[in-house]
């Protein structure tokens, strides 16, 4: 795909973060991208009444997610195993970017994370990923989720390239320019001018 | 002499033991899976991700 499109439409979105300025910011954005589905909750209980009684198609999810933080509620999703939630995809969001918090969240079976300030880049892309770079899930005894081997090597399919990437195609050598007699003469010229 | 045989002993177990995790830990299930999520996004009649981030500039701009 050079540059797909993504469709969010009739998709539901759990926007799960105690802000209410970040979950309106966040539902603006993804309105913007085409989504008419998003439900917004305050703390875990909410992200359990949400999807007790509908099925969710994604969990944004801030990392300090009340009552015990997201990184422990995507464990708990994750080891679920008689539930249709498991394999839901999550995007972790998170103020604190260290190596061991995405980490963390990797570990704890988060498919992405996202650094906070969102902006609506940031988040298209995470959502690209997710969609258009799908993992396969592992099970074992100490862990269930997206493959953590992984490695992001540009966007995928293109996405967020800029305009001027890859369009120009360089020029396959496949003979000598100039031969060598031509080369060998112009280096004479130049010995014999400074004569 | 006792004494050393006993650590040589729990020394034994303990690698016993420590092989036995690992063994369980490399029972390794893995499965390709495509999400409701996956499947839908990937369907025709998407946004094209300029026109996506200029529409939420202009919803952002507006709230």
């Amino acid at each position: 795909l050079a540059n797909p499109n993504m469709n969010l439409r009739d998709l539901l979105i759990l926007v799960a973060d105690p802000s209410s300025y970040m979950s309106a910011l966040i539902h603006s954005m993804l309105r913007g991208f085409g989504s008419n589905k998003v439900l917004m909750v305050r703390n875990s209980v909410g992200v359990y009444h949400a999807m007790t009684a509908q099925r969710i198609d994604l969990l944004i999810c801030d990392a300090r997610l009340p009552l015990h933080g997201g990184l422990q509620l995507t464990r708990v999703l994750r080891s679920k195993t008689d539930d249709e939630h498991r394999t839901l995809p999550i995007l972790i969001m998170t103020a604190d970017s260290r190596e061991s918090t995405i980490k963390q969240a990797r570990d704890a079976g988060a498919n992405m994370v996202i650094a906070k300030p969102l902006s609506p880049a940031r988040l298209y892309d995470r959502l690209a990923w997710i969609a258009f770079n799908p993992r396969k899930f592992v099970d074992t005894t100490s862990y269930f989720g997206p493959d953590r081997r992984f490695k992001i090597e540009g966007y995928p399919g293109g996405i967020g390239r800029r305009k001027g990437d890859n369009v120009t195609e360089a020029a396959q050598g496949s003979a000598p320019a100039l031969a060598q007699d031509d080369i060998d003469s112009l280096f004479t010229a130049v010995r014999s001018g400074q004569e | 002499m006792m004494k050393k045989a006993s650590k040589r002993n729990a020394v034994a177990q303990s690698k016993a033991g420590a092989q036995t995790q690992l063994a369980k830990e490399l029972e390794v299930r893995t499965f390709a899976l495509e999400t409701r999520f996956q499947k839908m996004a990937r369907r025709d009649g998407g946004i094209p991700r300029d026109k996506a981030l200029e529409q939420a500039q202009i919803i952002l701009e507006e709230a």
